[in-house]
Order: C-alpha cells, then sequence, then structure tokens
C-alpha cells in the first residue's frame, strides 16, 4: 500500500496554537528571522543560498504532511507562478522600467538598487514564490472549512456564527479554487500535451518563435485566471445557500 | 404528493426553467466571460424566498456541492445522522466513499449524492428541483435514484424532477442511427493498472487501486465503440490514461488505428470546463492562436458539424435547434468547437465522455453521428462512455464492457453486444 504524508498539521488543538506553529515557519517571509530581505550585491550567490536553504527547510515541512506527489504538484503550481512573475520582470527589464524606476527611486534614497541586484531579485522572487505557494496551500488545507462551519453551527459559538460563517467562505473558496484548478490542469494537459507550450503552434517561425511565446503565455494567463475567477464565484452561492441553512 | 416532470428540449431551456421555479440563473458559461460576468448579478445576489426555499439539484453536480468531503455534505449541511446506512441502503455504494474527496468521486457518484442531500435537505425547504439527473447514472442507480423521489413525493415534499427530452424516454421510441462507415482500431490494455494513494492530511482517506484486466489483449474493435459500466468502475480513468493526461503505475495502453498509435484526445464529462472560460469560437480562436492553416480547417470542420447536427434536429424535431449561428453560444455548438479541435489534430483515437450531457436525446445522436461520419473520413477511431445505451444502438460497432471483481482492484473489461 502506498501512502502520503506523516504530519497532520490539521490535527493540532486547539486551532490557535496550529494557526501559531505555522505561522513560525512563515517568519523569514515576513521578513523576521535574518534572512536577507534585500539581497547584498557583494554576496548575492550567497544570500540566494540562504534562501534555498530555507526553501528546502519549508518543503520538508509541506511534504512531510502532503506526501512528495502532492508537493511536487504544489511546486510545479509555484514554479509556473514564480516563472510569470520573473518572465514579467525581464520584459520589463527589457523595456527599460527597471531603470526609470530606479532613477526615481534615486530621488526618494540614496541605496537603490542596481540594475544587476535587480535580476538577482528577480530570481530571489521566483525562489520565495516557490517557498509561498506551497506553504499557503498547506495552511489553507490545515483550516478545513467543515471543522470552522461546525463550530458555527455550535449551540454556543452562535454569538459569533456570522463570522466564522465568513471565515469558512473565504477559505473554502481558495481550497476550492485549488481543487478545480487540479481538474483544469487535466484539462489543459489534454489540450497542450507539453503543458508549457502549445499544442499547436506552426506559424512559430525563426525569432517570431519568441514573440509567439510571449503571446501565448499572454493568452494562457488570462485564460487561466478568469477561469479560478469564474469557478470561485460559481462556488460562492453554493456555499452561501447550504452553509445558511447549517442548525437550522 | 405527485411528482411533476417537465422536460426540456435544451439545457439553454432548462436554465430558464430552473429561474422562473427556484429564482436562481445559472450563469452561461458558454457565452465567454462577458456575458458570465454581467449574470453574475443574478447568480451570486438572488436571495428570494423562492431560492430559499428549495433544495436543487443542478445538472452539473460540482455545482451541488460545497464541502471537499461527501460525508460533511450529508452531515453538516444536510443534518443526517448516520450517512454510511443512508448511501448503502439507497444506492449500495463502496463504504470508503463517503470519506473521499468530492473531487476523486466519478460524476456519476457526485450526481448521487448531490441527490442524495437534495432529498435530506427537502425535508426541511419542503421542496425539491432535480435537474437533469439521471444522465450520469447506470440503470441500477436510475431506478434506485426514481424510487427515492418517488418516496420523497409520498411523504409530501413538492418535488419537480427536469429531464432534457429523451433522457428517460422508452427505448423503443428510439431513432435507429444507420451504421458508420466501417474503421478498426486496436487496444491493449494487459496489466495496465493505476493506484490513488492514500493520504493521512488533511484528513485519512484511503488507497484506491485500479487494475485493468481485459479479456482479450489486443482488443480488436470497430469504431465507434461504446464503453459501459456501473458508476464508479473506472471508465474516464481508463479515457484520462488513453489520453495520456494520467499516467499508469506500469505499462501504458496502447492504441492502434491502420498502424498508427498515439495518444487519444478526450473531450471531458464536464466538457464546458476545457472550454476555459471561452465561446466556442473564442475557443477555436485561443486554441488555433499560433497556427492559422488548423485554425480554417477546424472552422470548416465546426461548420460541417454544426450544420450535420442541424440537418439531424431538422429532420428528426424541427423544433429544436443548434443555437444561434452567428454568436454561438449553446452547450450543443460548445461541444461542437471542441470536438473540431480534436479532429484537427488528428489523433488515432477520439473520446467522447458522456457526449449527450446536457443535449436532448436527438442533438445527442445527431451529434455523435455527425462526429462519427467526419472523424471516420479522416481515420480517427471514436469511442464513446455514455450510459444511454439505447440512444447509440446501429451506430455502435463494438461495445466494451467494465465490470467490478466481487474482492480487489480488478476491472474486468469484455466484448459485449449492443443487440
Amino acid at each position: 500500500m502506498t501512502s502520503t504524508g506523516f504530519l497532520n498539521y490539521a490535527r493540532i488543538r486547539p486551532w490557535w496554537l496550529r494557526l501559531f506553529i505555522l505561522l513560525l515557519f512563515a517568519l523569514p517571509m515576513f521578513g523576521i528571522g535574518g534572512l536577507p530581505v534585500q539581497l547584498r550585491s557583494d554576496a548575492v550567490f550567497q544570500d540566494l543560498g540562504v534562501w534555498v536553504s530555507y526553501g528546502v527547510f519549508v518543503w520538508l515541512l509541506v511534504g512531510l504532511a502532503v506526501g512528495a506527489e502532492k508537493l511536487l504538484s504544489w511546486l510545479c503550481v509555484g514554479v509556473i507562478f514564480g516563472l510569470t512573475v520573473a518572465v514579467s520582470g525581464v520584459v520589463l527589464r527589457h523595456m527599460k522600467v527597471w531603470e526609470l524606476i530606479q532613477h526615481l527611486a534615486d530621488y526618494v534614497s540614496k541605496s537603490s538598487p542596481t540594475v544587476s541586484t535587480v535580476e538577482a531579485e528577480l530570481v530571489k522572487r521566483l525562489i520565495v514564490i516557490m517557498i509561498a505557494v506551497p506553504y499557503s496551500l498547506l495552511v489553507l488545507e490545515s483550516f478545513p472549512a467543515s471543522d470552522i462551519l461546525r463550530r458555527a453551527a455550535r449551540p454556543n459559538g452562535s454569538k459569533h456564527a456570522e463570522l466564522w460563517l465568513a471565515v469558512a467562505i473565504f477559505l473554502r473558496v481558495f481550497q476550492h479554487v485549488f481543487e478545480v484548478a487540479g481538474n483544469l490542469l487535466l484539462a489543459w494537459r489534454e489540450e497542450n500535451p507539453r503543458l508549457l507550450l502549445p499544442r499547436h503552434q506552426r506559424d512559430w517561425h525563426g525569432l517570431g518563435a519568441g514573440a509567439g511565446l510571449l503571446r501565448w503565455i499572454k493568452s494562457s494567463v488570462w485564460s487561466w485566471s478568469v477561469t479560478l475567477l469564474e469557478q470561485a464565484l460559481l462556488f460562492v452561492p453554493t456555499a452561501v445557500r447550504d452553509w445558511s441553512r447549517i442548525g437550522r | 404528493m405527485p411528482i411533476s416532470h417537465t422536460t426540456c428540449k435544451s439545457y439553454e431551456e432548462m436554465s430558464s426553467d430552473v429561474m422562473r421555479t427556484a429564482s436562481i440563473t445559472i450563469p452561461p458559461i458558454t457565452r465567454g466571460p462577458g456575458a458570465f460576468f454581467a449574470s453574475l448579478d443574478g447568480w451570486l445576489f438572488n436571495n428570494s424566498e423562492a431560492s430559499s426555499s428549495h433544495a436543487i439539484v443542478l445538472p452539473d453536480p460540482s455545482l451541488n456541492l460545497s464541502l471537499p468531503y461527501p460525508e460533511d455534505e450529508l452531515t453538516l449541511i444536510a443534518g443526517c445522522a448516520n450517512p454510511q446506512a443512508l448511501v448503502r441502503r439507497h444506492f449500495h455504494l463502496r463504504d470508503d466513499l463517503l470519506s473521499s474527496p468530492v473531487t476523486s468521486l466519478s460524476g456519476g457518484e457526485r450526481m448521487l449524492i448531490s441527490i442524495l442531500k437534495g432529498v435530506l435537505l427537502a425535508e426541511k425547504t419542503g421542496n425539491l428541483l432535480v435537474c437533469s439527473p439521471f444522465f450520469w447514472l447506470d440503470n441500477y442507480h436510475r431506478q434506485a435514484v426514481r424510487s427515492l423521489l418517488h418516496e420523497t413525493g409520498v411523504r409530501g415534499t413538492n418535488t419537480n424532477v427536469m429531464t432534457m427530452l429523451g433522457e428517460v424516454g422508452d427505448a423503443d421510441d428510439h431513432t435507429i442511427l444507420p451504421p458508420a462507415d466501417p474503421l478498426e482500431w486496436t487496444l491493449s490494455l494487459a496489466r495496465v493498472s493505476l493506484t490513488f494513494a492514500a493520504s493521512r492530511f488533511p484528513r485519512e482517506t484511503p488507497e484506491k487501486s485500479i487494475v485493468y484486466s481485459p479479456s482479450e489483449d489486443p482488443f480488436s474493435l470497430k469504431s465507434p465503440t461504446l464503453f459501459s459500466g456501473a458508476n464508479g468502475i473506472g471508465k474516464t480513468t481508463l479515457c484520462k490514461l488513453l489520453a495520456g493526461i494520467i499516467q499508469p503505475k506500469g505499462r501504458k495502453p496502447e492504441i492502434t488505428v491502420r498502424g498508427y498509435t498515439g495518444n487519444a484526445r478526450l473531450t471531458m464529462q464536464d466538457s464546458v470546463l476545457q472550454l476555459f472560460s471561452a465561446s466556442p469560437q473564442m475557443h477555436l480562436r485561443r486554441v488555433f492562436a499560433h497556427d492559422e492553416k488548423l485554425r480554417d480547417e477546424a472552422r470548416e470542420v465546426y461548420d460541417e458539424l454544426q450544420e450535420a447536427c442541424a440537418e439531424f434536429l431538422t429532420s428528426h424535431d424541427p423544433q429544436q435547434h443548434v443555437g444561434d449561428r452567428t454568436t454561438p453560444c449553446t452547450v450543443l455548438q460548445a461541444k461542437v468547437a471542441l470536438t473540431a479541435e480534436r479532429l484537427v489534430s488528428k489523433p488515432p483515437l477520439l473520446i467522447l465522455d458522456e457526449p449527450g450531457w446536457c443535449l436532448s436525446r436527438v442533438a445527442a445522436q445527431g451529434f455523435v453521428s455527425a462526429v462519427t461520419r467526419i472523424a471516420h473520413n479522416r481515420r480517427i477511431a471514436v469511442a464513446i462512455i455514455s450510459h444511454e445505451r439505447a440512444w447509440w444502438r446501429g451506430l455502435v460497432g463494438d461495445e466494451l464492457v467494465f465490470s467490478a471483481s466481487t474482492s480487489g482492484p480488478e476491472v474486468a473489461i469484455t466484448k459485449g453486444s449492443l443487440t
């Protein structure tokens, strides 16, 4: 028998202790814990190494709970999201937007980042997103909406029932979106077996291929964003209609 | 109280009937994001008395379930003290189904849980509206749902069942489709298996394995081939394996059509999701944005398919139509667009998973026979997953019947006969 995960953070009681423990893991992402928020120009690789080490620690914590397979799929989401941010950053760099920002920043601060640091910052941002995405999904799954709804339905919980209901819907919408994203990924793979390249690309020749790829990425990001937003919105009335009946 | 039945010719007609009866606006996903967001007001903010006084089962079960586990749907929302006993008594579903994530259930299983939930909620609301509940269900579960709805009516619940035209029709009055031009294909499935790992987070969920055990290897089949079997047996899972979008544990299945091998293309059960929120025309523009030649070819196939469906409808039921040709937006046109895209990509096999969902019988028959004709002209074999066996009589060349072993994860696959 194959099974995944050894730790189950969702079982830590009470809920605030669970939240506290999970938040502890995330402190470096909030700038607490000594990890370099700004990369030093004379120690870029050293600073990036520290972030990667922290990433391995977080991935281990996530992997121990959800198993290697799910961690990998969450990492894929993180990589795609991170690459989208990084590619946008490179495009902005080539459009000289960073220089413009740098010139503007010079008016504000004497220690504004150099262009080369900006490029390293993009790499750091990619790493941080690859850490933040699996971590956020772990946190979302550690607070099952059904537990919160049970709390809302308790006779002595009715004082804050509306609040718990709102929290549960907020959490569940995110969880639902990631569930739908799983189905969408299958639909996407069916349409584009190589995932990050379109199935039909006969018009891509020479230098035009790069522009074509960028256009395809833009249209794909748009399609995914709109679809996920639609699915999130589709879910809300069902949840509200169902959950407002709880305890009645 | 007697059950009232309403029959609809199209999904769009059913949507407006739902609006009239229960004041719920179902957003038009196939019209593109503009129309979707314009209709959100009715969907998101409709809290009229009519909508809250109805327990509603919509034709897409993913719109009926709001929690990740079926157990919670039935206990927490519907207030059932012993859901296991209820599921066992009415539907004889497997014991671990309630603790499995909703996302891992088959379409039919999700529909059954939706119906149970609706029936339980109706005890509080007094009104039950069930839309197109039978399509994804096997014969045994159709009968079980009919009995359950009858019981609900007898208990005094005002029950309204909306079905697509032909969804619960008498098998004898079905149009018999003419046979397709012959096209043979082979399917090798020996030692193909798949395991969905058990999980401990956030909740304990059991491992599930499927081992396909074909009665012969390879199967030599006539296209179109019907895949049939009970709900949750693993038909859709096999199709995902054939399309290469999930990977088996060991050996991969092999499809061969006239010496050509490759992955199948698949239109899924919830095919509307495959549009990625686009309208049919937008979908073709998006998918072929980087291949102008194929885009033109896909548009030709789209027009040919749409015309064939329109002709079929005119000759069998002139009151039905494919939809507005200038701004295509019906579920039928969405399926036509998805299929046209798949046909021009020239796979060895095209799989239509529940092609008739949200279509009337005549529209589904016209659609599948047109797809088969065009596919065979292009040397593409066709497989259909469907519980509506009688709809495809005459057209289907061979049938593969999926059946579970009494113990263990083996799914026996044998050649059946539609006669």
